[in-house]
This record gives C-alpha cells, structure tokens and sequence, in this order.
C-alpha cells in the first residue's frame, strides 16, 4: 500500500502545541526565572490559538475531524490554560515547587484534551484521554512532599486506570461488533444492519457511560474527586475542575450522538439515573463540608449533572447548551479557584470555610468577586451561571423531560445554601484572625477577566449561544 | 400597544439610574460617608423626580402599555427587553421611587459599618423593583424578580438584627424554591405558545385546562411565597424583624406587592379558566391568612413582628379582593395594594425612627410615649387609624371596596373579611395604647421628638393617606381601563380578544 | 339603672370576647407556629442530616471506591439487560 501523506492542514494546532510544549520543557533547563517559562507558555498557547482558525476538514482517514465543534472546545481549553498559568504563577512559589516542568505537564494534558475532541476514531480518543490523563495524574501531586498531594495522585492514577480499562473494553465489544472503530463508521454499521437491541451494543454502550462519566465525576463513579480536588495544589484543582471534565463532555457528545447517535432510546435511561444521582449527591454532601476545595469539588460533581441534562436532551440545542455552559462554569470556577488561592500564604493553608469569615471586612474586593462567583455557581441572575443553567433547561424542556428539570431545579435551589454560607461568612460574620493574601498582578489579571466575562455573559449572553449553536450545526 | 409618550426612555432610566448610581458609589472612598449617603439620596430623589411624569402623564382612557420600549436582546430564544406600564403597574413604580427615597433618609443616621455597600444594596434593589413592574418579556421579568434576592440577602443578613442570618437565609431559600419553579412554568409556557416570552403575545393565546392548572400552581409557588400567602407566610415575621428600618420598609411596602402584581398581571389573564375554577382555593386562604394574621397580632410582643403579622392580614385582604373577580374587589385590592405600601412603610419607617432610640423592639419596654414625643405620637396615630381603615384614611376605600367585591362573589369570605377588620382595630389600638398612653416607661423618658430629617421622611406618607383617603379617584381612575379590560379577559377566557390582539401584535411588531 | 345594666352588659361582653381571643391567640400562635415551622425547618434539616450520612460513603480507602464503582457497572448492566 503506497503511503500517502495525510493533509496535516486539521492538525496543524496539536504539532505546533507539541513542538512548543517540548521546546518549553527544553528552555526549562535553561532558564532560572520560572515567571519566564509561565510567560513563554502563555505565548506558545496564543501561537497555538493563532493557527486554530481556518482548520477546518478531517485526516488521516477520518480519524481526526477538526470542525466547529471541537474549535469550540479548544478554545476552551485554551481558555483554561491561560487562566491556569495566570494564577499558578505565584502560587507554586508559595507552595515551594516552583519548577519549570508544571508548565509543559499543563500544555501536554492540553494536547491531549485538544486531541479528544477531535477523534474521530476510539483509538485517537483513547490516546488523547491517557495523554491528558497522565499529565493530569502527574500534576495532581505535584506537591512532591504533602501527603494529601500524593495521596490524591495515587487515588486519580489508580481509579483512573480502572475507569479506562471500562473504555478499551467498550472499544473492544464495538470493534467486535462492527469491525471498525471509526465513529462515522460506527454509526452506519449499527443502523445499517439493526444492531439497535442487540445486547452487545448495549453492554458496551454501558462500558462507555462509565468510562466518561468517571471524567466527568458523575455518581456513583465520582468518589476520586473529593480526593482528588482537595489534595492536589489548587491551581490543578482549578484546571481538572475544567479541562479533563470539558474534554469528557466533548467525547461524550461525539460517541453518543454521533456513533451511537441512532440508538439514543437505549443509551438515555442509562444516562438519566446518572443524572440525576450526580445533581442529588454532588449538592447534597457539599452542604456538610467545611473545607472549601472539598466544596467545590462536590459543587463541580453537581455541574456536571446539570450539564449531563443538556446531552440526554440529545437535540443540537442540547448539545449546544452543554458547550454554552462549559464555557461559562469554566469562568466562573476559575474565579471562584483564583480566590481561593489568594487566601493561601506563607504557612496559612486557607482551606478551611471559616477562614472566609469577616473577609468584606479585611478584603473586601476579594470578598466582592468571591460574591460574584458563589452567585453565578448557584445560577441567579443576572449572572452567567444563571444563563448557562437557563439554556440547559430551555434545550431539556424542549426535548421533553420537564420533569427531569424540576428535579434539577430543586436541587439547584438546594445548592443555594452552600454557596450562600460562603458569601454569609464572608458578610456576615466578624474576621477570627487578620488573613493575608497573596496577590500577584498575573492574578488579578485571571480575576478581571473572569468576573468580567461572568457578569457580561450574565446580561448579554447572546454572542456565546450563537457561537455554540454555530459549533453545534454540522452534527 | 405600545405607546411611547414622551420619546425619552423613562422607564429605562428609572431602572438604570439607580444601577448606575449604585456602580459610582462602587468608586467612592469607603470612608468618605457623607458623599455616599448624599450620593444615594441625589440619585433616589432624581429617581423620584423622573417618575413623576408617569403619574401626570398617564392616559387613562386606555388599558394599552404606556411609555413602552422594545429591544431585542436574545434573538435565538426570542427574548427581547421590552418595558411598558398600565393602570394597574403604574402606582407600584411611583410607591418604588418614593419609598426608596424615604428608606435612604431613614437609614441615615442608623446605619454605621459597611455604609457603601449597604447604600449600593439599596440602589440596586431600587432598579430590580421598578424593573419587574416595568417587564413586558417574561425572562426579562423573571431575571429582575430574582435579581432582587441578592441585595435584600444581604441588607437583612449584614445589617440586621441578632437572628439575621436565620432570617436571610429563610428568605432567600423560600422565595427562591418558588421563583425556580416558576422559571419552569415559564420555560413550558414559552413552548406551548410558540416560542415567544412576550407577555402581551402570550396573552392573547388560550391554552388548554390541563396545562392552565399546571403552570397556574407552578406561578402560585412563586408568588404565594411573596404575598405572601398562608401557610408559606412563616419567611415573612422572620425577615421584617429581623431586617434593619429601611430593608423592612423596602420589604413590606414593594416587594410583597409584586406576589400579587404577579397574580393580576400573570396567572389572572394567562390562565382564565384555571383562575376561575381556583377562586375558592385563593378566596378560603386569604380569609384565613386575614383572621390568622389578625388574631396572632394579638398576642405579639415585638413591636415589628407585630407588624409584620398585620401584613400578612393585610395582603389577605388583597388577595381576596383580586381573587373576587369583580371591579370592585380587583380595584379595592389594588389600592389596598398601594395603601398597604404606604400605610405599613409608615409604619416600620415611625418603628425604626424610634429603635434608633430605644434600641429595643419589646412593647413591654414602651409606654407613655405620646407624653414625651407628642408629634411622633401625632404621626403613628395617623398611621394605626390608616391600617385600621377609618374613613378619611386610604385604608377605608381599599377595604371598603374589597369588602364589597368579596361579599359579591362569596358571601361568607365577605363576612369573614370584615371580622378580621374588627380585630385588625383590636390590635392596632391596644398596640396605641400600651406604647403611647399608659405610664411613661423608665426607658422612654427624656427621649427627643422626631427632628427635621424624620419628620420629612413620614411626612409624604400622611400627605398620601389623606389624599388618597378623601381623593380616591385621583389614583383609582389610573386602574379602570387596565381592570376591566383585565375581567373582561378572565371572565370570557379571553376568546373574543385574540382578534382584537392579533392586530396589536402587528403594531408591536 | 340603663347605666348599671350597660356597664354589666359590657363586662360581659369584654371577659367573653377578650377570653375566646386570648384563647384562639395562644392556640393559633402555638400550634399553627409550631405545625408550619416544623415543616420549614425540618425539611432542611432533614436534608441536612441525610447529607451528613452520605458522606460517610467517603472513606479515603481507594478499594471501597474501586468497589463502588464495580458495583454501580454491574448493577446499570444488570438494569440494562433486564429490562
């Protein structure tokens, strides 16, 4: 078979985010300034973003698409990295492990999440799910000597093999099944030959909801994320709570409405309990908390339930609300991350809920945007979060499953109080103990452009439903 | 139809003003108070000022939307930003602007830490009031109705009394539970009705009864939580007591109002049929909110949760009314509506000129008052005399007609009204009396009367209740066209109007 | 005479009223108070305690998650097969 050079046009932004991320890793050895290092990574992601418009098309055979659907979620991603290595900065000073490797690890676990989106093929996904997942592993205990930083690697590493040993077992029953792994391919072999009832497809379809929704940290395959998310350096937190979980919805959309997209009324009543778990434990077990990472990890496990509404929908609006809302709980939860970094200091873990008490009175700019944030998570107008929830239960009402959004509504209502006992404690209450801060401009930097983003979306969120409507179209 | 006026965007700048304040006084120096506090009283004051042409200029031979204005905003889902008032929505902004304006001079010397951010709470809540008068488009009316939470969130959990943060809290769950099924209710009507949240479109739409019931008690848990309504009434005692002068006063004399706004302006025209077949539901409760809220006032101890209670008696009366389908009980009510507004802000407005003070809330800790403070005493027996309904007063011509219009659709609710203003007089005048008359307590003596700054705050609220009193039509003449046009839907189900709309719609567009 | 009459007949009529509502008060303010405010806060706090019970399932022993979640693969293809 003559080798035939594949158009490398789609997939120009992955080899350049290699090449820029191996030359980081590279220029880590030279450099003493890790503040420089942060800055060149911000640079190589714009370069990255710079070639990502016009890549339109599919190659190697079909196994990789590139269409608006996966831009989307790149600039996501994008989006996430930024904001990550913007609030890292000082933070992995503070935390004494201020190397340089932390950046290229967060640009390989990119490349991996901009892989996924783009499979087009389950051996492509599965590769750009390890990639990511591996740097992820590596990141989360990045705190070479906390324990809890270890022990929350370990947790991730271990729960995480298990969860794709799930994956490559559906892959496995599908290629049995249908002799190929290609997505496309998939999907016209099962409504071709009316594999829809077998019990094969089924199972596999199965293997898949659990592969993704252990990404994602929906019930009952969420139990790492607790762990993780409290030992890992916050900065990780911040970027786990969004990139793998954006990369998982986007390979959930892509498997389920693109190969499995015929069968929709098998995989549905798998995803509804799931759905519904998720919103029920995420909000419910966040309201005893007391420490804030183990708050929002639980908060992050419930916006994935709220998000799992918009794929059961299986519409394109459903779809759409599903990119919408990852967008935005991409900014707010990064805000709401950033502050909680700001509390940490030189021997003071900020941690815990009550180190926010009486923070209006100490800070009260900190304590204003961590307001902004708690609203928008709980979805009141007129925040973004408000917006994001607002399309998701427009597209699920749509498709029908009204009651499904009253259940979801209620517990949204239920959530109110745990975010609200930040913004009491901060409000409400008098300060313990005089709490330090510490800013750096690259932080305020990530702060300003997250409470703006929030509140702009929150009145005018036309332009990025229409974006993602755009995204959505060509499904 | 929309008929815009003036050609200047009145209602946009009454909503947008006071945000905007609100954004300066984000750049104020917090220590400089005085610039905040003068600040904010410009802006409420040029607020006030800006909403009286819709008093003046109002046409009320009409029930079309006034002074309207129409924006797309989220052309997708079809939601647009479009205001406009009529007779029944104009008063309730004239009663935002001016109680806003009397909560900032209340407050003024009472309020001591984080006076910046208590000063912007207010603004803001100020424009989200007149905004969800103002509404025209659902979401834009759900989005200002649940805006509100927040500032009021914070005005009773920061600057309250010792239970604050209980009574906050309960606030903002209650209503919100309500509020986010209702967000349901609006999501399923907006797909039932093709795709449109324009109120006035949807209006001219009939549905079917299924769906009517369904989405009518999806709304009610909204706004029987605001009314509020018995047996979700127990947020109410909670929060007024527990919230400082001016978050009270905002509390009782606006925000309870858009419950039943949302009842007359939502429920009555979407759903007709529902409405009707629901009438001895809502007639039954508000009797009974009427006499449980009258006969708990009896044996109260705080002097504001005393208060409190006699809201919730109160907005009985006006539910009643509205839910009697006739003109006479729906105008009674809404003027009950505007009276209990004034009436009751005057009201937490004489209690919070006197905690500032005293500092206590007991009654037991009063007594001889009148002797010590005899123009304050002048003021709050105005104030009891309006709450009780004596003629002259705006509270007899609100219970009077209500009266009227309940005993003409249901005569035992009529019967059982007028018990409860029997032992409304009971409360209020025993209250009179062990706080005013009596021996002159050890912790009244030597108190000051009312100075210049409070004296000007009650005083447009007594003007108010004697205008009002002796000239109703002056602010009943502004309901007519709106509430007959409003029976006219609900009792023919609307059917004989989708003509008629359908040409509206055609203007609107 | 009318005088002695009248100011008995109002006596009456004070202990008689004032008694019922002095009565109808306490029991009103008691048991409706009491019969609202248990639902208002027991949901809550109900909820509450059913949140302090599941989070207990949180051990921090990676087995018992392994375990968990073999158990919610078997019993999703269980349902799945069955019906």
């Amino acid at each position: 078979m003559p080798f035939v050079m594949p158009d490398l046009g789609p997939v120009m932004p992955e080899i350049v985010m290699t090449c820029l991320a191996l030359a980081i890793l590279m220029a880590d050895l030279l450099i003493k300034r890790k503040e420089t290092v942060a800055f060149l990574s911000i640079l190589s992601i714009g370069a990255v973003a710079y070639t990502l418009p016009g890549t339109m098309g599919t190659t190697f055979n079909g196994m990789f698409v590139s269409d608006g659907y996966s831009m989307f979620f790149k600039l996501i991603f994008i989006l996430n990295v930024i904001l990550t290595i913007l609030i890292s900065v000082k933070y992995i000073a503070v935390e004494r492990v201020n190397f340089g490797e932390y950046y290229s690890l967060i640009l390989f676990s990119t490349l991996g999440m901009m892989i996924m989106a783009s499979a087009g093929d389950l051996i492509v996904l599965y590769l750009g799910l390890e990639l990511m997942a591996l740097s992820t592993y590596i990141l989360a205990g990045f705190i070479r000597y906390d324990r809890k930083s270890n022990e929350a690697a370990m947790k991730y590493f271990l729960l995480g093999a298990f969860a794709s040993a799930f994956l490559l077992y559906g892959t496995a029953m599908i290629y049995g099944l249908t002799g190929t792994t290609d997505l496309k391919a998939i999907s016209a072999y099962i409504a071709g030959n009316g594999l829809a009832s077998s019990p094969a497809l089924m199972l596999s379809m199965v293997m898949f909801a659990v592969a993704f929704s252990f990404k994602i940290a929906a019930v009952p395959f969420h139990m790492w994320a607790p762990d993780a998310y409290e030992g890992a350096p916050t900065s990780i937190t911040a970027f786990m709570s969004v990139g793998p979980k954006a990369a998982a919805f986007a390979v959930l959309g892509r498997v389920f409405l693109t190969a499995f997209g015929t069968v929709k009324i098998e995989w549905a009543p798998i995803l509804i309990p799931i759905a519904i778990l998720t919103m029920g434990v995420g909000n419910i077990v966040a309201l005893s908390q007391t420490n804030i990472k183990r708050m929002l990890a639980y908060s992050s496990i419930a916006h994935a339930g709220y998000m799992l509404l918009g794929i059961i929908a299986g519409t394109n609006d459903g779809m759409a609300s599903v990119l919408n809302y990852m967008l935005i709980y991409a900014f707010m939860n990064m805000g709401a991350f950033a502050v909680v970094i700001m509390l940490r200091s030189e021997g003071f873990k900020g941690d815990n809920i009550t180190d926010y008490q009486g923070l209006a009175k100490t800070h009260p700019l900190a304590a204003a945007l961590m307001l902004v944030f708690m609203f928008s998570l709980t979805g009141i107008p007129p925040t973004a979060g408000f917006m994001g929830k607002f399309y998701l239960f427009v597209s699920a009402i749509e498709a029908g499953y009204t009651w499904l959004v009253i259940i979801a509504v209620i517990f949204s209502a239920i959530s109110a109080y745990f975010y609200l006992r930040i913004v009491m404690l901060m409000y409400m209450k008098e300060p313990k103990e005089s709490v330090q801060l510490t800013t750096s401009p690259a932080i305020g930097l990530a702060l300003a452009i997250t409470v703006a983003a929030v509140l702009f979306i929150g009145v005018l969120p036309s332009v990025f439903i229409n974006f993602a409507r755009l995204a959505v179209a060509a499904f | 139809m929309i008929m815009n006026n003036t050609g200047f965007p009145i209602l946009s700048t009454l909503i947008f003003l006071p945000i905007v304040g609100a954004i300066m006084l984000l750049f104020v120096n917090r220590s400089q108070e005085g610039s905040v506090k003068r600040i904010s009283l410009l802006v409420s004051i040029a607020n006030f000022i800006i909403s009286i042409p819709l008093f003046t200029n109002f046409n009320k031979a009409t029930h079309f939307m006034q002074f309207g204005e129409k924006h797309e905003w989220i052309p997708h889902l079809n939601i647009n930003y479009i205001l406009g008032i009529d007779g029944i929505s104009v008063l309730f902004v004239l009663l935002s602007t001016l109680i806003t304006v009397l909560s900032v001079l209340v407050s003024w010397n009472s309020i001591k830490t984080k006076v910046k951010e208590f000063y912007i709470s207010i603004l803001i809540l100020e424009g989200a009031m007149i905004g969800v008068f103002c509404s025209l488009d659902f979401m834009l009316f759900y989005i200002f109705w649940e805006a509100m939470l927040i500032p009021m969130y914070l005005l009773i959990g920061v600057w309250g009394g010792p239970n604050r943060i209980y009574a906050a809290v309960k606030f903002f769950l209650y209503t919100l539970i309500g509020s986010v099924l209702m967000l349901v209710g609006i999501i399923v009507l907006y797909f039932t009705a093709g795709n449109t949240f324009n109120i006035l479109e949807l209006m001219t739409k009939t549905y079917p009864y299924q769906l009517q019931m369904w989405l009518f008690w999806a709304f009610f848990s909204a706004f029987a939580v605001k009314v509020p309504m018995f047996p979700v009434h127990t947020w109410l005692p909670d929060a007024h007591t527990e919230a400082p002068t001016a978050g009270s006063v905002i509390l009782a004399a606006v925000l309870i109002k858009m419950g039943a706004y949302g009842f007359l302006r939502f429920s009555l025209p979407l759903f007709p049929q529902a409405s009707m077949a629901m009438t001895p539901v809502m007639m039954t409760l508000s009797v009974i909110a009427i006499i449980y809220g009258a006969v708990i006032c009896l044996g109260q101890t705080d002097l504001k949760r005393l208060i409190a209670y006699s809201s919730v008696s109160h907005m009985g009366f006006v539910t009643l009314g509205i839910f009697a389908l006739n003109v006479q009980g729906m105008e009674g009510g809404i003027l009950q509506m505007i009276n209990h507004g004034i009436v009751t802000g005057a009201l937490f407005l004489s209690v919070g000129i006197i905690y500032d003070r005293t500092h206590t809330r007991q009654i037991a800790d009063y007594g001889g008052v009148a002797s010590v403070m005899p123009v304050y005493a002048t003021a709050f027996m105005v104030f009891t005399l309006a709450s009780i309904g004596l003629p002259a007063t705006n509270g007899f011509i609100g219970e009077f007609l209500i009266i009227l219009g309940g005993f003409k659709a249901n005569q035992l609710a009529g019967v059982l009204a007028a018990t409860g203003i029997i032992i409304g007089a009971g409360y209020m005048l025993l209250l009179y009396q062990r706080v005013f008359f009596m021996q002159t307590n050890q912790k009244v003596l030597g108190l000051k009367d009312m100075d210049g700054r409070e004296i000007l705050t009650l005083l447009p609220l007594v003007v108010l209740i004697f205008w009002i009193g002796i000239y109703p039509n002056a602010f009943l003449g502004f309901m007519h066209e709106s509430v007959r046009h409003l029976l006219e839907r609900v009792n023919t189900a609307g059917i004989q109007d989708v003509a008629a709309a359908k040409n509206v719609i055609e203007i609107l567009k | 005479m009318d005088n002695f009459f009248y100011s008995v007949f109002c006596a009456v009529c004070h202990a008689v009223f004032l008694g019922i509502i002095k009565q109808k008060n306490v029991l009103m303010a008691i048991t409706d108070a009491k019969i609202i405010e248990a639902i208002v806060n027991g949901v809550p706090n109900t909820i509450g305690a059913f949140s302090q019970a599941l989070r207990k399932i949180q051990t921090g022993v990676v087995q018992h998650y392994a375990t968990i979640m073999a158990m919610g693969v078997l019993l999703i293809v269980a349902l799945m097969l069955l019906r």
